[in-house]
């Protein structure tokens, strides 16, 4: 086990630089997630730490140790790939025994750490079969298995689940949380799936062309978002967002006319917007709901029934979509003008750059 | 997410870049051995070869400049022996093309019985040449061949094939159709293997004829294939040697003696080495021309 | 295509099988007639040819063969030539085919089109050069001698690097991680994956030196030397003598004996190895 750092690392191919002066500290045990959509680096980061991809700039420590030329194999690291990348034409045995095998392991040592895998992962009964003889879950497990039994100092995942089907994904995904806690090893998770990130992270980075928008815990990420895009990037339903310009400013508290002549309160950190601002605000759908004294307007074009909820899709008076979380089971009318209510959750709110201006610890009054 | 940008500069730089170097170098060193020694040294002793009077036992008595070429001109066996190669190819590349392209179509689809018959058109081709013309010789011969019976109860007086000037050739070419035509079949076979079901089924819908069918989507999705067959088949052709040497050896009146005929002839009956090489040249320049159709063709592909 | 047709489709297709199946028998029709032969005794033969029944039927032909030893002696000389050279294409071919797909050295792009472009080298363009430098090094009518020409060729490179190219680069970083050397990746990992393309270019190699005419006859002028294929080309002279036809025609056969079982037994591969050089 060893903690990770990055120190002002990036990576450019050719001309084309695709990380940007990345610094992080990933502490030992931890259990880190890269979130962001596709082509955001997070892949490439990962890379760059297992030693698959050439540092370009800065440095990679693991342990303490600078290992920027240090070859993937000599860096303490197991990954376990998108695709598996079980090795075919070996069996489920031999695939974990195979880099145990390289590295000189005493063949009793082998067989131990193997049976004590397998009994992680309940892959017993497996392990003379080939990969292509199972299922898609029991060779994520396998590729898992591999990476245990090297007992390495630091775990990478790489978009590990994203081939499986949405019912096997969630319950790999307990497996791998549960996993961490068993082996209290560092993890390092990439993926693009933000409930992913959401559920087994001790702290998610949100990467977006190869910087980092935000480090956090999951919950301060979601509650405290640093700007539109982690706003929009975390959290399902998305955040809606409503354009306004600042109609009052008095220290902290300020006035949002929104389309529609409604002037809505909203706390910000002192000075961070002046009257007359452009501004965005930001509501969780569950913080919107319907009820006869709403302050906005919205006409309904949709409604879905998800069982414990009912997400209403409504347009508001400045044409944009937004949706709220409903609990109660009497969702409104497709067709119908409703009164949509904000409640007492987090107003967000984000200058003009897109940056959160919402004071920190500002509930509303 | 980045694989498809992700270029292959992967190993950690510096002292163990070297190393890689080293690796590849040990991969690459039984090839390039072989390859600089046994094609590319040749290749070059061969142009050399070319401008010097060269006899096969005696070996090099010195440069004579472009003498060989010059005697090329007004060889009339050299002449006779390309006009009879480019013939020769004229009349097979094109019925092979046709002939491979039907009996794919004959053949390709499920079942025992077109397996089999893929078996037996494929077959052909693994025996040698000395084989093949062996079977066809005796085939072909007027008096106790296979198609004398054939050609009587027709009406007709049997020939002897090969013994004639008008025949010969022709002889020459069925012989080589049918012992080449498993390759090509295979590659249409491939081809018409790629083209998707659903082109089909769409057509069954929309009524077509069988005869549209083919016109409208096999052929335009095998197109590629059928030009890469013609290209491979004039490549091949122009080597033809073992079929008229030993069939014919290259008569009746020269009228199949072949190019590489010749030069094997001029080389080791004649031992005239320097001329037979200026011969391998220009028979080198003239397929190159088709080789590079070729590498090029083979980088395009029917649309999958 | 199995949709429901109509009758006369259905009747179309049946026809089409037909002529098939009579063409497919015509085409077979010269090697039965050749092996009926062989298994004929030589005066019935100097009466007719004629027939598709081994009858009267008679051995003696292929005991003549085994017994004079010179055929037995060619076909051992064709089997140590063509798996001598399938060999050694395999292993040149797998290591430079895996150092092009993946390895990274200077010049790489360089060597690569050199390499290409002796695909557009001849036989017929170095076979003449290639019979002095043999005849200086005082090997011809040697089994190196007959095997060593066709090594140089490069398209058993191409392929292999083709296939290299398909396997999923995730496989090697693995094994990058599994503590692999280079060579352990391509011993372990590479080769084992890459039979079928290993099985498809060995059996093209195979039947290519079994069949190999101009350099064997140029290279291998002792009879004790001929492969099989020049052997054949040399009794085919006699051929004009009815007495010998028997023997002539089973040493035909013994000599397509191995070969054809080859293709009887791995059809498949090479179907798919035709695919595969098409540039797939």
């Amino acid at each position: 086990m060893a903690e990770v750092t990055l120190h002002g690392v990036s990576k450019a191919y050719g001309g084309t630089q695709v990380i940007h002066d990345v610094s992080l500290e990933v502490a030992q045990g931890e259990f880190v997630v890269f979130v962001g959509p596709s082509g955001c680096g997070k892949s490439t980061l990962l890379r760059m730490i297992a030693g698959l991809e050439e540092v370009t700039g800065g440095d990679v420590l693991i342990g303490g140790q600078r290992v920027n030329d240090t070859a993937a194999r000599d860096r303490g690291v197991a990954m376990v790939f998108q695709n598996y990348a079980l090795y075919p034409h070996m069996s489920v045995r031999d695939n974990m025994a195979f880099g145990l095998r390289n590295m000189g392991t005493a063949r009793a040592d082998i067989d131990r750490r193997i049976a004590k895998a397998a009994g992680i992962l309940q892959l017993e009964p497996y392990l003379d079969r080939k990969p292509r003889a199972m299922s898609g879950g029991q060779r994520q497990r396998v590729a898992i298995g591999r990476a245990i039994v090297r007992e390495p100092e630091v775990f990478l995942f790489d978009e590990p689940l994203s081939n499986l089907d949405a019912a096997l994904r969630v319950q790999m995904r307990t497996e791998i949380a549960k996993l961490h806690h068993a082996l209290g090893a560092t993890m390092i998770y990439v993926t693009h799936d933000q409930t992913e990130a959401m559920t087994m992270a001790d702290r998610i980075v949100v990467l977006r062309a190869g910087r980092i928008e935000q480090v956090g815990a999951p919950l301060e990420l979601y509650e405290r978002p640093a700007n539109l895009f982690v706003a929009g990037f975390l959290g399902s339903p998305k955040m809606n967002f409503l354009r306004g310009r600042v109609a009052v400013a008095q220290g902290s508290d300020i006035g949002i006319d929104l389309a529609g002549g409604v002037r809505l309160p909203a706390r910000v950190r002192p000075g961070s917007v002046r009257q007359g601002d452009e501004v965005t605000l930001g509501l969780r759908p569950e913080n919107l709901g319907v009820a006869p004294d709403g302050e906005l307007r919205g006409h309904v074009d949709v409604v879905e029934q998800l069982g414990s909820v009912q997400l209403v899709y409504a347009t508001v008076p400045d044409g944009t979509t937004v949706v709220a979380e409903l609990r109660d089971r009497r969702a409104p009318a497709v067709g119908s003008e409703v009164p949509l209510v904000i409640g007492p959750g987090i107003r967000h709110v984000f200058d003009a750059d897109g940056a959160a201006v919402t004071l920190p610890e500002g509930d509303l009054p | 997410m980045t694989a498809a940008a992700r270029p292959a500069t992967r190993s950690p730089r510096g002292r163990s870049r070297s190393r890689g170097w080293l690796t590849a170098l040990l991969f690459l060193a039984p090839f390039l051995a072989v390859y600089l020694v046994l094609l590319v040294y040749p290749l070059f002793l061969g142009i050399w070869i070319s401008f010097r009077d060269w006899d096969l036992m005696a070996g090099d008595y010195g440069p004579v400049g472009l003498l060989n070429y010059q005697d090329l001109w007004t060889d009339p066996v050299f002449w006779r022996s390309t006009r009879n190669t480019l013939y020769f190819a004229l009349l097979t590349v094109p019925s092979m093309t046709i002939i491979a392209m039907l009996l794919a179509l004959a053949v390709q689809g499920p079942g025992r019985i077109r397996a089999i018959c893929r078996s037996v058109f494929f077959l052909s081709s693994v025996f040698s040449v000395t084989v093949v013309t062996l079977v066809w010789q005796m085939v072909l011969a007027p008096d106790r061949g296979l198609i004398a019976p054939i050609v009587q109860f027709l009406g007709f007086t049997p020939v002897n094939y090969l013994g004639s000037t008008t025949w010969a050739m022709p002889a020459i070419v069925v012989t080589t159709l049918w012992w080449g035509v498993g390759l090509p079949m295979a590659l249409f076979l491939a081809a018409l293997g790629s083209i998707p079901k659903e082109l089909y089924e769409a057509a069954e819908l929309d009524h077509a004829s069988r005869w549209s069918v083919f016109w409208r989507i096999t052929l335009p999705s095998i197109r590629h294939t059928v030009i890469l067959v013609i290209v491979l088949q004039i490549v091949a052709q122009f080597q033809i040697f073992g079929q008229p040497f030993l069939m014919t050896q290259g008569g009746p009146a020269n009228s199949t003696r072949s190019l590489v005929q010749y030069i094997y002839e001029t080389s080791f009956r004649d031992w005239l080495v320097g001329y037979g090489a200026a011969m391998a040249m220009v028979l080198f320049g003239m397929m190159l021309v088709f080789s590079m159709l070729q590498l090029w063709l083979g980088r395009q592909g029917d649309d999958r | 295509m199995n949709a429901t047709r109509s009758g006369w489709a259905l009747w179309g297709d049946r026809l089409l099988l037909a002529i098939t199946v009579l063409v497919a028998i015509l085409w077979f029709l010269p090697v039965l007639w050749v092996v009926t032969m062989s298994l004929k005794p030589n005066s019935e033969l100097m009466r007719s040819t004629w027939g598709f029944i081994p009858y009267p039927f008679t051995l003696q032909n292929y005991a003549d063969l085994v017994r004079l030893a010179t055929v037995p002696r060619w076909l051992t000389n064709s089997l140590i030539v063509a798996v001598g050279m399938t060999i050694l294409v395999l292993v040149v071919s797998s290591l430079a085919g895996y150092a092009f797909a993946r390895l990274q050295f200077p010049f790489k792009r360089t060597i690569f089109v050199l390499m290409i472009a002796g695909l557009m080298i001849p036989e017929q363009a170095v076979f003449l050069p290639l019979h002095q430098m043999f005849a200086d090094w005082g090997i011809h009518n040697t089994h190196a001698a007959l095997m060593l020409p066709r090594v140089a060729v490069p398209i058993g490179v191409f392929l292999m690097m083709q296939f290299f190219r398909a396997v999923p680069r995730e496989l090697e970083e693995a094994a990058e991680l599994d503590h692999a050397s280079r060579f352990t990746i391509f011993w372990k990992i590479m080769l084992p994956l890459s039979v079928p393309a290993l099985t498809t270019l060995g059996l093209f190699t195979f039947i290519h030196a079994w069949n190999d005419f101009l350099w064997p006859l140029v290279s291998a002028t002792n009879a004790n030397m001929y492969t099989v294929t020049v052997g054949l080309a040399s009794i085919q002279g006699n051929f004009a003598q009815t007495q010998g036809l028997g023997s002539i025609m089973a040493s035909a056969v013994f000599a397509s004996l191995p070969i054809v079982l080859l293709f009887l037994i791995f059809q498949r591969f090479i179907v798919a190895g035709v695919a595969m050089s098409a540039g797939k």
